[in-house]
């Protein structure tokens, strides 16, 4: 029922937009589900995880079809760096929930989301709302492909393909083999929370030549743990969301015979996009910057920075100059 | 011996909130140490309000009430306590204190401070307890007791806090006939001991037994006093209950007399 | 229940119960600084105790583990134990209610708004516990209020309006997190109420035995008179106590106990309900002998819970998840031996 209401709805919107009747399709969304979408996709808007959402459509050269804005408790700096008329644009989400009848108002051609109850939701009403997944660490490449194949971007979907492939290949080959003795032990810590909140860091660490000393194969998306287990686990490497927590870090008396701690190895995760860290389309580069933190001596800084700037220009089509540079590098400040 | 007034009660008002009518209404007695007093009185007399005002629990409108001659009102909880003692009805308590720890609870009112009960408190407690009768069960938790333990063990506690006038609250209410005789036994020992002991009732045959002197309290008044052979008759009594009574005398009984109900 | 009651006739010596129970005490201590996620060996830990100082770093983390991750924990945990099982007792003390717990009055809701509101704003760890204290006691400073403006003294009235405030803070909790971005706060928020002793130290340990060891000392300075107003407020006042006054510093005690453990462990349920239960069930209720056994029980309890939550596995499970897990089928477990018949 839902199915012919999208239906109908696509077609009366092709009417009114075009004034001749236009084309509707049909895909499969990557829970299964069938969503009918106008040919000419013009106005999109993304809900949940909106800055991840947003850098897979600025790889698009989708900036302008952006139809929503970013609630301000996951606005970044460089989303507007990349997209800068997101800053006009009206908000359809905030920490209580979605606004639907603004969402609706806006009159989107297509909505992405992460979340199967919000899909759910919008569908019933309507709305063109496709659901992406991004679970396994490959998932993104399906994502990709989708998101080419509803775009009609399949070239970029089929670069960003190659390019993720080869980049890690690359990295995997500078590193050659690596004895498990010999990884450095990882840790990526939301400090205040004693948390490891993304299952995605423990993808990344390892395919950087690390071992993630969080990785016990579970399930969950996070783990919380105790101070004395922190030590216990002793790493040679720490990994924090943002600058403040380096200062707690430090100033933390029982943390200071830890490895990381002593050599000064505590290294605050990049922020493009989104938090290098979490599962954003920037995540080669996440590998390549954990990689040349791990192994300075295999991985440069300086060719860190050059394929940063290759990224971003081939992909997002902005040249970044060095202090922009420095400034991703440098992660957010923190409360 | 001196013959003191232990107890006096002066035009003694209470109202309760904002009714129009009083409670209590100028109501005067006095208690003799070594004296025993019967409350008679139907159901809503005012009797236990009266219990209330004479413990300081609640404060009158008008009147005064004077325990060996120091007026209540300008008495702590504490000095109140050391001159009037409360049994209370036997009732449910939520906590098993052990019948030592109960009596020893009497002694309060001559504890300093912040302290604890001394050795010379428990040497009382354990006194107190043997000669009510209830020491063989000071281990045993309150709550595990008959009814008539319960109330010795209460009327123990009175006798540890070693006040010379003792209230009882309808002591006999929910006793068998053996525990009431044991109650009723002991309240003439402590009278005879010198202590002036209040009783409230609505059975009138307790007053003759005790060859008491009766109040009667009918809508908060006390409308006659005197002993019980002079003041319950059968007209007065069924005045007083507004019912009919039937007189119940034996020749065998000693002088006691009963009141039942007339049926028809 | 006669199953853990001393057998009648044995009449225990108050000082060798106190004794029995600081020796129980201090072998769980011993215990549970032998339990950690950290491998130590006993001669580790032994030596480390008794000052040999190793200069190796192996020696130095020793040191750090033992005294400043496990010692402060423990120190809190036994403080966290003692101060809410106090509470609790004293509280069902007062009101006559042996099913009262701590946070009748609504000490834990406001303790958690003040925590809340502190973390939106992003306040340090001190603010946070402070604006907590500061919202425990608050909640019921609120409460008697409200009862007095019913102008009322019962004790009815004054639990309803604990009711009505405890609502009203987690109203506002729920609020705040309403308010708070999901992505940080939010979470910080929920696993801060949560309750957990993951990061505690020593100024923790300080912060919650202050209020505990005051509070607890001047409970049990007046605990026998405290017994008596279990018997009701007529009664205790006929027996010369001063009713009022008395309540009054009781449920202040306990309020700020109270609020000193949700500051440094969140809300953690449970013991101030139970462990009173057990302590009158096994040792009585001569008004001493209770308090100790009460103290000692509640920090055996959150010790051991505690050392089970840290040690268990990597993951690190909220005390106040765990002291629920193990304390609702336990009391449930009571309820059925004592076929709901009188309790204590």
């Amino acid at each position: 029922m839902s199915m012919h209401l999208t239906r109908i709805v696509c077609l009366a919107m092709a009417l009114l937009a075009s004034g001749a009747p236009g084309e509707c399709r049909t895909i499969l969304d990557m829970d299964g589900r069938s969503v009918t979408l106008p040919d000419k996709i013009s106005r999109i808007v993304t809900i949940g995880p909106v800055p991840v959402l947003n850098g897979f459509l600025f790889a698009f050269g989708r900036q302008q079809a952006i139809a929503n804005g970013l609630p301000r408790e996951l606005a970044r700096k460089y989303q507007f760096v990349f997209a800068p008329e997101l800053s006009t644009r009206p908000v359809v989400q905030s920490s209580a929930g979605l606004a639907v009848e603004d969402l609706v108002a806006l009159r989107p051609d297509l909505v992405l989301s992460m979340d199967r109850s919000a899909t759910d939701k919008l569908s019933a009403l309507g709305l063109p709302a496709v659901l992406l997944k991004w679970r396994e660490p490959d998932d993104v490449k399906t994502l990709m492909g989708l998101l080419g194949d509803i775009l009609d971007e399949r070239k970029i979907a089929e670069d960003y393909i190659r390019y993720f492939d080869a980049t890690l290949a690359r990295i995997g080959a500078t590193l050659g083999p690596v004895d498990d003795a010999k990884r450095p032990r990882v840790l990526y810590v939301n400090y205040r929370r004693l948390t490891q909140p993304h299952k995605i860091a423990e993808w990344w660490i390892a395919r950087a030549g690390g071992r993630s000393v969080t990785d016990d194969q579970r399930t969950e998306e996070s783990v919380t743990f105790s101070l004395e287990q922190m030590i216990a686990w002793n790493p040679d490497v720490l990994i924090v969301p943002d600058r403040a927590e380096v200062e707690l870090v430090k100033a933390e008396p029982r943390l200071r015979d830890v490895s990381a701690v002593r050599s000064g190895r505590v290294h605050v995760a990049p922020g493009g996009a989104h938090l290098w860290a979490n599962r954003t389309i920037e995540q080669p580069l996440t590998v390549l910057w954990a990689a040349s933190i791990l192994y300075p001596e295999k991985f440069a800084h300086a060719a860190l920075e050059s394929e940063m700037r290759s990224f971003y220009d081939r992909f997002f089509h902005v040249s970044l100059s060095k202090e922009q540079i420095d400034e991703i590098l440098a992660g957010s400040a923190g409360r | 011996m001196v013959v003191t007034t232990a107890l006096e009660i002066v035009d003694l008002c209470f109202r309760r909130g904002a009714k129009r009518d009083l409670t209590l209404d100028s109501v005067s007695l006095a208690l003799r140490a070594g004296e025993l007093l019967v409350l008679l009185g139907p159901n809503g007399a005012g009797k236990s309000t009266l219990v209330h005002c004479l413990l300081g629990l609640a404060t009158p409108e008008r009147g005064q009430v004077r325990a060996q001659g120091a007026e209540l009102r300008s008495l702590s909880h504490r000095d109140i306590a050391r001159r009037i003692a409360y049994v209370p009805q036997s009732g449910y308590s939520a906590f098993a204190f052990t019948v030592e720890q109960l009596v020893l609870m009497g002694r309060t009112a001559h504890i300093d401070g912040i302290g604890s009960p001394s050795l010379r408190d428990r040497e009382i407690a354990r006194r107190a307890m043997s000669d009510i009768g209830v020491d063989h069960l000071r281990a045993e938790p309150f709550t595990q007791l008959s009814g008539g333990e319960r109330q010795l063990a209460l009327i123990a506690r009175a006798v540890a806090q070693d006040a010379p006038i003792i209230i009882m609250d309808e002591p006999t209410s929910s006793l068998d006939l053996g525990n009431q005789g044991r109650v009723l036994a002991l309240m003439k020992t402590l009278a005879a001991g010198g202590k002036a002991v209040i009783m409230t009732t609505h059975l009138p045959d307790q007053a003759f037994n005790l060859d008491a002197r009766v109040a009667l309290l009918r809508g908060g008044r006390l409308i006659a006093e005197g002993r019980a052979r002079d003041v319950c008759d059968r007209e007065s009594m069924s005045r007083l209950y507004g019912a009919p009574l039937l007189r119940l005398e034996d020749a065998e009984a000693r002088g006691v007399v009963a009141f039942v109900p007339e049926l028809f | 229940m006669r199953y853990w009651r001393v057998p009648p006739g044995v009449d225990i010596d108050a000082r060798a119960l106190m004794v029995g129970l600081v020796v129980v005490l201090g072998a769980m201590i011993v215990v549970s600084l032998a339990i950690g996620r950290y491998p130590l060996s006993l001669m580790t830990i032994a030596e480390t105790l008794l000052g040999r100082h190793d200069p190796s770093q192996a020696g130095a983390t020793a040191e750090t583990i033992i005294f400043m991750v496990r010692l402060p924990r423990i120190a809190t945990a036994i403080m966290v134990g003692a101060g809410l099982s106090i509470a609790g007792s004293a509280y069902q003390t007062v009101f006559r209610n042996p099913m009262a717990s701590p946070s009748l009055l609504g000490v834990s809701a406001g303790a958690g708004f003040g925590a809340s509101l502190a973390l939106l704003f992003h306040l340090p760890t001190l603010g946070v516990e402070a604006a907590a204290f500061a919202g425990g006691l608050a909640a019921v400073g609120a409460a008697y209020l409200a009862a007095r403006s019913v102008r009322s003294n019962s004790l009815i009235t004054l639990i309803l309006c604990g009711m009505v405030m405890s609502a009203l803070f987690q109203a506002l909790i729920s609020l705040v997190k309403y308010v708070a971005d999901p992505v940080d706060t939010l979470a910080t928020i929920t696993f801060w109420l949560m309750g957990s002793l993951a990061k505690a130290n020593a100024m923790d340990a300080a912060t919650v035995a202050a209020p505990v060891l005051l509070g607890g000392a001047l409970l049990f300075a007046l605990r026998w008179r405290i017994g008596l107003l279990a018997l009701g407020e007529q009664e205790a006042a006929s027996l010369g106590a001063d009713v009022t006054r008395l309540r009054t510093i009781v449920i202040l005690c306990a309020t700020a106990m109270t609020a000193a453990t949700v500051c440094v462990a969140g809300i953690v349920g449970w013991v101030g309900l139970l462990i009173p239960h057990i302590a009158r069930m096994a040792f009585g209720m001569e008004p001493g002998r209770a308090f100790v056994a009460t103290a000692a029980l509640g920090a055996l309890f959150v010790l051991g819970v505690d050392d089970v939550a840290r040690s268990a596995s990597a993951i690190e499970i909220p005390l106040g998840v765990m002291t629920a897990v193990i304390g609702a089928p336990f009391f449930l477990f009571l309820v059925m031996r004592t076929k709901g018949e009188q309790w204590s």
